[in-house]
Parts: structure tokens; C-alpha cells; sequence
């Protein structure tokens, strides 16, 4: 019973790991700046085929972890460079929800298209680091070390973002601009506020960029897998709740394992199953598990 | 010194400041009138929180209409928000500390906030959204001086306070006019204004109808103020409750 469990949440870990990313890049934003943004979704696509085709241009069918880390690298600062692009451009004249939801929706089939110009319809993959990394043996259980390293990131990220946020003198600007503290009047103590919504913004797309990139060696870069990225992304976010790393983390592990779960014990409610979880938790915690109510 | 010369705010179509002028020098100002008279309006356009519509707001001679709301602090102006505003989740140090961490950047000498509010300390670890109504008045206080302001405005500095906390914080003010800084304050009551005003300025409709000390204001208004309608909108019309 035990070994079934743990099998479960081995298998789950590159869906936990990179849900972890991308919920956080999306709850990060939201709970920083107030603003609801779609686009990280693109963000994940685009930086998974630019994972893959780096990759491949760089070290055809073999693996250089190293390489493969400056590729990461590169693909989380493309995603940084182009969230904080669509800010700029973009995103900074939407003045409310509303319009920001319906306009990044469209951002992102904007995001589509060009994924589409570039690299075509047709899945790429480049699946060396998973296969050349080996594999470890854990209670009996076969995990490739792929997946471990990939959680390991995860959670060194959010331990770096903890940090950031709790420890240093920038991370106490951030919260107090944030939901929990007060935009207005963190300007009147000096914050400034454009500086502290393009740092979020990039920060938010090294994340999305980071999450394809990560994710890719397992899944491939596939046209189209963004809308279940920010499917589960966001029904994490309602489930960890808005600004939690610890909230980001439980959900992306909880989101992972019952649909690892669902995926063969009950395949036909393999999609329904996070929804299901979201439906129970705004039952019993409107605000999500670690989340709260914001002045908003 | 901090001068308004000929402001105007207006929010829309509705003008909530109207040309007023006025000086502020080594002393304690009190704006007073009833509510929508302009009061918090032109607090919050020498904060930089609302933008004119024309005049300007020279600290010692130099105009700040300009300079964004995150460079007000720098510049030398601290606010006190009405409804305190903090920062809820973080502790009473991390609320002064934001403010002082910009006044650094800035190069400006942060204040010693210990040493006109020494309560703080003994809650100083703790969440502000913890803290009662007078405690929280006082953690806005220390962050809207700790960057050693030029100038320091509060907002309903009184509301909800209890009479002891009220009187505390009046000592504050006083200690920080005695310190040189010139305060402009906001309050809708005449009688908490005359604990601790030097001068009062009387806004009606957003212009000036009246200056003078507290007791001065106090005769020249008391009948205006007791046949002041109550409960209608104020700030449309409504010529005849002006005070002749």
C-alpha cells in the first residue's frame, strides 16, 4: 500500500514540479501587482520550444548538463523579457479586471500564433536529460533522477522566492505593494511602484519560461499543452490560495497526484478531477487552503 | 516652509479644491469643514496622491507639483492617511522600516522614531493588523516621519482615538512642531483641532471662508456651523451656507 502510494507520487512529481512553477507565476502576479494575466501560459509554450529547439540545435540527440542548464537559463529569461514585453506594451493600459482578462486571453492566442508561425503544429522533442540522467531507487521504487532534479529546482525556486520576499530589503517593498499591503501608500514611503511591477513581471515569466523549459524533456514542446498548463496553473492558484508559496506548493502536489491517481485508477475523470478539488476546497475554504481574503 | 499658491483639484466634472492658497511656517495648520468641504482632497494633493488641476506647492520655494508620489517622501513630505493604511501582514518594524529604507535610498537622515514614540516598542514584532486603532495611528505616525519630513500632513489625526491616545498623539504633534516641521492636518471637528492647532483654515465647497486661531474660528462659526444643514451633498451648490 505504501510502495503503490509512493509510486504515485513519484510518477506525479514532473506535473507537481512544474505546477509548482507556473501557479506561483501566475498567484506571484496576482498577489504583487493585482493584476489578473493570462500570458504566462504563452510564456510556458514559447519557453518550451525554445528549450527544445535549443537543445537540439545546441546538442543534437546528447546531453551536457551544463548546456542543458544555460539552456533553462536562457529560456527563463526569454519568458522574462517577454512578459515584462507585453507589460509594457500591453498590459500597463488595461485599467481593470475585466478588461485584462479579455485582453490576455486574446495576448495569448497572440502567443499561439507566433509559436505556430516559428515552429509549426508538429510536437518537438529533446528528451536526453531524462534519459541520460540515470535513475535512483527509492523504497523500492524506480524514479528517473530527471524528475528529482526537476522538483529540486522547483522547490529551490520557492525557497529562493520565500526569502526574497521575507528577508530583504526589496522583498518588504514587493509585500508592501502587494494585496495584503497598500499600492498607495507604499508609494508614499518611497516605493516605487514601476519598478516593483516590471521586477514581478519578469519574475512572473522566468517562472512560466522555466516551467516549459523544465517540463519539456518529458512532454515535448506541443502546440496546444498551454491550455492545460494554465488549466491546472490556475485551479492551484484557487486552491493553494493567491499569494501562498506554501499554498502553490500543497495544491501543485495535491493537483499532481490525484490526477496520477485518477489517470489509472479512473481515466474518463482524469480532467475533472482538479476541478473537483477546486469545487471542494471553495466549499470548505473560499479563500483557498492557505489563502485569505484581500482588500482588493 | 510649505506654500499652496492657486490650487485646484477636481475629481471629473466635480471640483473639490478651488484655487485656495495658503502658507504654512513652523506651525500647526488645521484644515476644517464639513465633509466634502476639500479637507483630505488637498492633504492628498500636496502628498502627491491626487493630481491638480492647476497652482502650485512650493517647499521652501521649490514646486513639487512634479514629483511623482514615491518621490514626495523624498522631497520631504510625510502622510498620515485617514484610515492609517498599513501594511497589514508585516510588523510594526517592517511598516517603518519600508518608509526608512526609501528615506536612506534617498540619502535623506532618518528621524529616531523611538524617541517621540516610545509605546511603539513594545510592539514592535508584532502584525500590524493586530494592533488596536490608537496603536495603528501610531505605527502611521512613526512611518510618515521616520524619513525626517520637511513637512508632515495627517489626515483625521484624531478620529476613533480614545482621550488618552488622543492627547498622546497631540503631544506628538506638538513635539514635532517644536522639531521644526511644518504640519498641516486635516479634521472635521473644530474642538479636536483646537487640542493642537496653532491655526485653523475654515473650507467650505472647497475654498477658504475663514483663518484664524482655533478660538477665533470657533466665534466667527459656531452659529454658521450649528444651522449647517445635515445629511445633503454639499459640494454642488448650496451658496447659502456660506458664512457672511
Amino acid at each position: 500500500m505504501f510502495s503503490m502510494g509512493l509510486r504515485y507520487i513519484l510518477n506525479a512529481l514532473p506535473v507537481v514540479s512544474y505546477v509548482i512553477l507556473l501557479s506561483f507565476s501566475y498567484s506571484f502576479l496576482l498577489y504583487i501587482c493585482g493584476r489578473v494575466s493570462l500570458t504566462f501560459a504563452g510564456i510556458y509554450l514559447v519557453g518550451a520550444y525554445a528549450t527544445v529547439s535549443l537543445s537540439i540545435a545546441l546538442m543534437g540527440n546528447s546531453l551536457s548538463f551544463a548546456g542543458f542548464m544555460g539552456i533553462l537559463l536562457l529560456a527563463s529569461l526569454l519568458g522574462a523579457a517577454m512578459l515584462v514585453a507585453s507589460y509594457l506594451c500591453f498590459e500597463r493600459f488595461l485599467k481593470t479586471d475585466v478588461h485584462r482578462m479579455v485582453a490576455t486571453s486574446s495576448l495569448l492566442l497572440v502567443f499561439r500564433g507566433l509559436v505556430k508561425v516559428v515552429w509549426g503544429t508538429t510536437p518537438v522533442t529533446y528528451s536526453a536529460p531524462f534519459l541520460e540522467l540515470g535513475v535512483s531507487e527509492i523504497a523500492g521504487n524506480i524514479v528517473p533522477n530527471y524528475y528529482l532534479f526537476m522538483l529540486g529546482l522547483a522547490l529551490l525556486l520557492m525557497l529562493a522566492l520565500a526569502y526574497f520576499l521575507n528577508r530583504t530589503s526589496w522583498g518588504m517593498r514587493f509585500r508592501a505593494s502587494s494585496l495584503d499591503g497598500d499600492r498607495t501608500m507604499a508609494q508614499a514611503c518611497g516605493v516605487n511602484q514601476n519598478l516593483v511591477t516590471l521586477m514581478t513581471f519578469a519574475i512572473s515569466g522566468v517562472l512560466a519560461g522555466l516551467a516549459g523549459g523544465l517540463y519539456a524533456p518529458i512532454a515535448g514542446a506541443a502546440y496546444g499543452s498551454e491550455a492545460n498548463a494554465l488549466l491546472l496553473a490556475a485551479l492551484s492558484v484557487i486552491i493553494g490560495g493567491v499569494g501562498s508559496i506554501g499554498g502553490a506548493v500543497l495544491a501543485a502536489f495535491i493537483v499532481g497526484i490525484v490526477r496520477a491517481v485518477a489517470a489509472i485508477k479512473m481515466p474518463v475523470l482524469e480532467l475533472a478531477v482538479p476541478f473537483i478539488i477546486a469545487s471542494v476546497t471553495l466549499m470548505l475554504r473560499p479563500f483557498g487552503i492557505w489563502g485569505k481574503e484581500f482588500r482588493y | 516652509m510649505l506654500a499652496i499658491d492657486g490650487l485646484t483639484v477636481s475629481y471629473g466634472t466635480e471640483i473639490a479644491v478651488k484655487n485656495v492658497s495658503l502658507t504654512v511656517s513652523g506651525e500647526v495648520v488645521c484644515l476644517c469643514g464639513r465633509n466634502g468641504a476639500g479637507k483630505s482632497t488637498l492633504l492628498k494633493a500636496v502628498a502627491g496622491i491626487a493630481d491638480i488641476d492647476s497652482g502650485r506647492i512650493l517647499l521652501d520655494g521649490k514646486n513639487v507639483v512634479d514629483i511623482p508620489l514615491h518621490k514626495r517622501l523624498e522631497a520631504g513630505i510625510g502622510y498620515v492617511p485617514e484610515d492609517r493604511k498599513l501594511f497589514n501582514e508585516m510588523t510594526v518594524r517592517e511598516n517603518v522600516e519600508v518608509a526608512r529604507i526609501g528615506a536612506r535610498a534617498a540619502g535623506r537622515k532618518d528621524m529616531d522614531v523611538n524617541e517621540f514614540l516610545p509605546e511603539l516598542a513594545s510592539f514592535y514584532d508584532r502584525k500590524s493588523k493586530l494592533l488596536s486603532g490608537g496603536q495603528q495611528k501610531m505605527v502611521s505616525i512613526a512611518r510618515a516621519i521616520v524619513a525626517s519630513p520637511k513637512v508632515v500632513l495627517f489626515d483625521e489625526l484624531l478620529e476613533g482615538l480614545a482621550q488618552a491616545m488622543a492627547f498622546k498623539i497631540c503631544d506628538v504633534v506638538k513635539r514635532l512642531k517644536a522639531e521644526g516641521k511644518d504640519i498641516l492636518c486635516a479634521e472635521s471637528s473644530l474642538d479636536k483641532a483646537s487640542l493642537y492647532a496653532d491655526r485653523v483654515i475654515w473650507l467650505e465647497q472647497g475654498k477658504i471662508v475663514a483663518m484664524g486661531t482655533p478660538a477665533e474660528i470657533k466665534s466667527q462659526m459656531m452659529e454658521h456651523i450649528r444651522k449647517m444643514p445635515v445629511g445633503q451633498d454639499f459640494r454642488q451648490g448650496d451658496e447659502g451656507c456660506r458664512p457672511s
